[in-house]
């Protein structure tokens, strides 16, 4: 029997769904966030034995969808990399457009770029903005550039060259000279927007470059002949049409991604929010949020009250499932003083905070989508705890909640000849145990 | 603590995205600034780009009100800086907040605020000496006739050559989108309830002011003093002094500017509103947290400006260069006072701003460009970045050279511009632009020979420099105001200030 396999591989958990044309095999893992794959090869081991041979003689394709990119750019997981760019602009990541990072602020700061300004390389070439090549790119000074990265040991570049998507001859030039050297290259005229969005993005890839080859060769390890991998998130495809205008939202533990027609967002908003009482008895949820170090205070090492802390506490996963080590003790004892403050006692406290919270999401919500959208999903592990709040208060008129794993199977299912009566079964930790009272895979009329 | 501290938190996000859902119907390139008001004109709630447009968003409906009053349907407009506003480039709209149960009572005011650069090209070929040669001015004046926008007025504000049907139109959005923010905000006082509501505006206005007052307890009890000079106003008067005493006794904050010079026949003077929106700006940024923008925290402190000074200009002073310029000396003046008052973390002075008006046949470029920021005790500054006041998104390199007969040369920080200091400076930016056409520049700069200064041993930023590289004349520096005209192949080259560094450069180990 031929298997096929999709995983979603996230920094809380991990899905997997192996299917034949008659049989399927959902399983949900708990995972670690130093090691996406973690969680990937415990679920692996849950699977029966004829699946696991499957997959060690690399029969079985695999589709993987992680929070790889994410991830790394957020805890610096990446390389050494250069970027080459027209001489006098090196420093247009630093720059950018001038902002400040707050309106108001005494010290006026910006995020460092990923790559330093020493690596950072300018050539004297110019495309003009009806795309007339003023000048030519000079192989000697790449030649020069490439000395210097052969010293550092930098295999990965970045290349963008301004008005390149005007012409991009010069930008091919430099990537042509470079891969005929051994380099990878990123180019950003295959890129769309302005010159910092094509720089930031194409700096972003050269510098997960390694990261990313890593990830590959791990999956490899574990039997695969790699079919697909995607490092975002994965658009969720349903058998049915989505219906015209319905707005998806995914609601994960550290944000809480919108999507509409073409456009995805990441809110503002997200359940890392910090909640707290200001001196002047204003109750604030967010924006400030806290960082995955210390993170919240249910994760043992954080300090601050966050949404997700009083999610954690309303939904009882910290008794429901141990593994989580998420630990209530600490949460009831950062929420004591806020509710004591507010002369509530904590449950009704926790339950107000996350009314606001929801509020706040809808406000944002409404800041990019001001009509109420038709239709609601609301994926993600703790869509069932926030979701219908929500739905009610955007006045939507259905929502869905997806079983997560319907995300992906969909994905696979797609791809697949299974039998619509084929036999599932569901393994590992299910979401029903802990995730919230809806059931999950019904459309809701409200 | 005597409110809902829930329910105030609900209205002050709603109010808020009501705001920012106003500001945010416009396109990504048209600085908007939105605002909704008390029936006494006093602030509730302000979104936009420049703290230095809130205070005279409230002083220009306030200003407004005393000459007019909305009817129901109607939009008033003034880009009138002697009625609180910025600049005669800002277009104020105004509309009533009326109630539906009472319908005469004007319960709000919305107001929008849109910068249209377009606006300044008057006479761009000389320094002006008076407001009136700044733009085309209007009182608070209907913006409809018969129901419809008044022609007359689009054609008097099109003599700056901006397209009649593309201001039409953009006025036409501001009417409609002022309808929608007047809408939302009076089903969020119906939803809530009437008493409710305006007990909630009094709360975060009373929030506000605490919140502030509270950040200004930080400053120990004393007078604190300091003087800045805008260096010349580009017409031969010299050295104008602002001088700044921060007196601060207890819950009382009062920054005097006693002493400051005469206001100036060149375009460096301010309007008092402006000096209160600098002010604010400094005091609002030592706040840690969000807090709502409104009349309450205004009152958080007192200003002394006295009249006919720099610091608070009387009609027909000329305004332009005071709204760039002279803004961010009364910043640097009050953040060398705060600087003695609070020596332990506060940054010292910045290269302040570069304002630089390219004229080409009628269509205007207004390119602002980031100098460093200064240095604190613990951190060095950044470089090439806006360090005060506005915040709008500087245009990338494609989109100028795709939008104007220019083409950059270079862009990059201004190598070792910072202050010398065991922190440094951080270093101003340095752009060069060849041109493509025939034009002019107007240069309203400063910080030439006031260099940002260093704290506690730490040396100034370099001063600001601005190249001509003329075929005919050859290479040329330019004096800080001045109006240039330039020709096809010319290229000007523009350094702006580092900023100041903190404490001794440690001296190398033997």
């Amino acid at each position: 029997m031929s298997w096929r396999i999709a995983a979603d591989a996230r920094e809380i958990f991990v899905e997997l769904v192996a299917s034949s044309e008659n049989e399927a095999y959902f399983v949900r893992t708990l995972n670690r966030r130093d090691q996406l794959l973690a969680g990937l090869t415990e679920a692996i081991t849950l699977l029966p034995a004829e699946i696991k041979d499957s997959i060690k003689t690399g029969a079985t394709p695999l589709w993987v969808s992680s929070d790889l990119e994410r991830v790394a750019l957020r805890e610096h997981w990446g390389s050494d990399c250069a970027l080459i760019t027209t001489e006098g602009f090196e420093n247009l990541l630093e720059i950018g457009t001038q902002q400040r990072k707050n309106l108001f602020g005494l010290y006026p700061e910006r995020e460092s770029p990923f790559i330093s300004k020493d690596f950072s390389f300018g050539i004297a070439e110019r495309t003009l903005k009806d795309g007339t090549i003023e000048v030519v790119v000079d192989t000697a000074e790449i030649d020069k550039i490439l000395g210097k990265l052969e010293l550092s040991q930098v295999k990965n570049v970045a290349v963008s060259l301004l008005n390149s998507r005007k012409n991009p001859k010069n930008e091919k030039e430099v990537e042509k000279y470079l891969k005929d050297r051994g380099y990878t290259v990123f180019c950003s005229y295959l890129e769309n927007g302005n010159e910092l969005l094509r720089t930031r993005r194409v700096s972003t890839r050269a510098f997960m470059a390694s990261t990313t080859l890593d990830f590959s060769e791990k999956i490899r390890a574990l039997g695969f002949k790699q079919e697909g991998t995607f490092l975002g998130t994965v658009r969720p495809k349903f058998k049915n049409q989505v219906p015209q205008g319905a707005l998806e939202l995914e609601m994960l533990e550290d944000r809480i991604v919108l999507k509409n027609e073409n456009m995805t967002r990441e809110l503002e908003m997200s359940p890392l929010c910090i909640v707290e009482m200001d001196e002047g008895g204003l109750i604030h949820i967010g924006p400030a949020s806290v960082s995955s170090e210390p993170g919240p205070v249910c994760m043992g090492k954080g300090l601050q009250l966050t949404i997700l802390d009083l999610i954690v506490l309303k939904t009882k996963l910290t008794s429901d499932v141990p593994r989580l080590k998420l630990d209530g003790t600490k949460i009831q004892r950062a929420l004591g003083p806020l509710a004591q403050n507010l002369r509530i006692d904590s449950e009704t406290c926790a339950e107000k905070c996350i009314q606001l919270f929801i509020e706040a999401l809808a406000l944002e919500i409404e800041k990019i989508i001001p009509t109420p959208p038709p239709f609601l999903i609301a994926g993600g592990w703790l869509s069932s705890s926030l979701a219908l709040s929500l739905a009610r208060r955007l006045g939507v008129k259905k929502f869905f909640l997806p079983p997560h794993f319907d995300w992906l199977s969909s994905q696979l299912l797609l791809e697949s000849t299974i039998n619509e009566n084929a036999k599932i079964k569901k393994m590992g930790v299910l979401k029903t145990e802990f995730m919230g009272s809806l059931p999950e895979g019904e459309i809701y009329d409200l | 603590m005597t409110f809902d501290s829930f329910l105030l938190e609900r209205q002050r996000l709603t109010i808020n995205k009501i705001v920012s859902a106003c500001v945010k119907s416009f396109e990504p390139d048209i600085e908007a600034h939105g605002a909704v008001l008390d029936s006494k004109g006093d602030l509730i709630d302000v979104v936009g780009p420049n703290p230095i447009h809130y205070t005279c968003i409230e002083a220009t409906v306030k200003a407004t009100k005393l000459y007019l009053v909305p009817k129901i349907g109607e939009t008033l407009i003034t880009n009138d800086p002697y009625s609180g506003n910025t600049r005669l480039c800002d277009l104020v709209l105004i509309q009533g907040v009326f109630g539906r149960q009472q319908a005469n009572e004007l319960r709000y005011y919305v107001a929008l605020q849109l910068s249209i650069p377009q606006l300044l090209n008057k006479d761009a070929g000389s320094l002006s000496v008076s407001v009136e040669e700044e733009g085309y001015r209007i009182p608070p004046t209907p913006l409809e006739q018969n129901g419809a926008i008044n022609p007359e007025l689009l054609n008097y504000l099109c003599q700056s050559k901006i397209n009649y049907d593309d201001l039409s139109r953009l006025l036409e959005k501001a009417r409609q989108t002022l309808k929608t923010c007047a809408q939302e905000f009076l089903a969020l006082e119906t939803k809530m309830g009437r008493d409710t509501f305006v007990q909630g505006v009094d709360q975060l206005n009373k929030y506000s002011e605490k919140m502030m007052r509270q950040a200004l307890r930080e400053i120990p009890d004393g007078e604190y003093e300091s003087s800045e000079t805008v260096e010349n106003d580009g017409l031969g008067n010299r050295n104008l002094r602002i001088q700044c005493k921060l007196l601060v006794q207890g819950e009382n904050t009062l920054i005097s500017f006693l002493g400051t010079s005469k206001q100036t026949k060149g375009p460096f003077n301010c309007n008092y509103t402006i000096t209160l929106g600098a002010c604010f700006w400094l005091f609002r940024s030592l706040l840690k947290r969000e807090i709502p923008v409104n009349a309450g925290a205004f009152k958080s402190f007192s200003i002394e400006a006295p009249d006919g000074t720099l610091v608070n200009a009387k009609y027909p002073g000329a305004l332009l260069g005071g709204y760039y310029e002279t803004s961010t000396r009364i910043i640097d003046s009050l953040r060398f006072v705060l600087n003695k008052a609070l020596p332990v973390d506060f940054p010292t002075q910045g290269g302040g701003s570069s304002i630089n008006i390219f004229k080409f046949n009628d269509v205007i470029f207004e390119d602002r460009l980031g100098t460093g920021s200064g240095a604190t005790k613990n951190y060095a500054g950044s470089s090439a970045i806006f360090n005060e006041l506005q915040n709008w998104p500087a245009l990338l390199i494609e989109e100028i050279e795709n939008r104007f007969p220019l083409q950059v040369l270079h862009s990059a920080p201004r190598l070792d511009s910072g202050g010398e200091g065991r922190c440094l400076g951080g270093n101003g930016l340095s752009r060069a632009y060849k041109f493509l056409a025939e034009g002019t520049v107007t240069l309203l700069t400063d910080r030439r020979q006031n260099k940002p200064r260093g704290s506690f041993g730490g040396g100034a930023g370099m001063a600001q420099e601005v190249t001509l590289i003329s075929q005919s004349q050859g290479k040329k520096t330019i004096t800080e105001k001045a109006v240039i005209q330039i020709h096809p192949g010319d290229s000007i080259i523009i350094n702006t200030a580092g900023g100041g560094g903190w404490g001794k450069k440690a001296e190398p180990e033997p």
